[in-house]
């Protein structure tokens, strides 16, 4: 229990300080690179992890797209320092918030807001956020499963009704905060995609940011949409 | 702004039926809100 304990205040520090320092790049728009920061973050989140590099990989599902090695190193530090520990913590607390016996948000408007975190900070590269809040996400995907009632059974095939409804419901989340993802580099002030059309056309930098956040924020919606209702299970026995 | 936030509840209804829930339930729509006034203050337009 102590262990625990230990475990997640390591966890809501390794958090808060990854946090902070992200809406501060935005904020501040210091002129050095990103990935210089989040290696200098790693490398902190580690030693209050106590993680080594050789943990840092280990046990992470890798996708090609999310290759930015920072983003790894930060996902892989913030979960052996217990960071999505305390964010599953964080987001089940912000969800069962209520006024009066209302709750404010629920289950499905935390999963709107953790979906879109990628477009509210964005980051140069998408790939950063997406790989380091990826295993965050997939939980609590999970969690909203399992606040309605839908359990994964492992003990019965991935294809029956039960288990496809909750694996549809991660992905749904999942996929959307991906889209959002690979999309949130356009708007970004420090540097995305986005302006560097902006400034081969000569116009000023920023300037389709507002834009570009609305229609990745409609993107978002219509990818879970199409997750949702068009995914199928594989028909194999 | 305004923009932001009408986007951000239509995203938010998308959700809800992605999710399994009835179109007009309160957490879609407020959760999308929020995000479309959190994009509006830090997000995309914060250099402009």
């Amino acid at each position: 229990m102590a262990a625990m304990d230990s475990r997640l205040k390591r966890g809501y520090l390794s958090l808060i300080i990854f946090l902070v320092v992200l809406a501060l790049s935005i904020i501040i728009k210091p002129h050095i690179t990103i990935q210089t920061i989040l290696v200098v973050l790693a490398i902190i989140i580690m030693i209050i992890g106590q993680a080594k590099i050789q943990d840092l990989v280990a046990g992470l599902i890798l996708h090609p797209i999310m290759a930015m090695t920072a983003g790894f190193l930060i996902a892989g530090a913030m979960g052996l320092a217990g960071g999505f520990d305390v964010l599953l913590i964080i987001l089940r607390a912000m969800a069962e918030f209520e006024i009066n016996g209302y709750t404010v948000l629920g289950y499905i408007g935390v999963g709107v807001i953790l979906a879109n975190i990628p477009t509210i900070m964005p980051m140069p590269c998408g790939r950063i956020l997406a790989a380091a809040l990826i295993p965050g996400v997939y939980l609590y995907g999970g969690a909203i499963a399992n606040y309605y009632g839908i359990i994964l059974d492992p003990a019965l095939p991935l294809t029956d009704p039960t288990n496809f409804k909750y694996i549809t419901v991660v992905a749904t989340i999942l996929a959307a905060f991906i889209v959002n993802a690979a999309a949130s580099c356009g708007p970004s002030p420090l540097g995305g995609i986005g302006g560097i059309g902006e400034g081969n056309m000569g116009t000023p930098i920023g300037s389709s940011g507002k834009s570009q956040a609305c229609g990745i924020m409609i993107a978002t919606g219509v990818c879970a949409l199409v997750i949702a209702l068009v995914v199928q299970p594989l028909p194999y026995s | 702004m305004i923009v932001m936030v009408i986007a951000g509840i239509i995203m938010g209804i998308m959700f809800n039926i992605a999710l399994g829930r009835k179109f007009y339930e309160s957490g879609g729509i407020v959760g999308g809100a929020v995000v479309g006034l959190m994009m509006y203050i830090l997000g995309g337009g914060f250099a402009v």
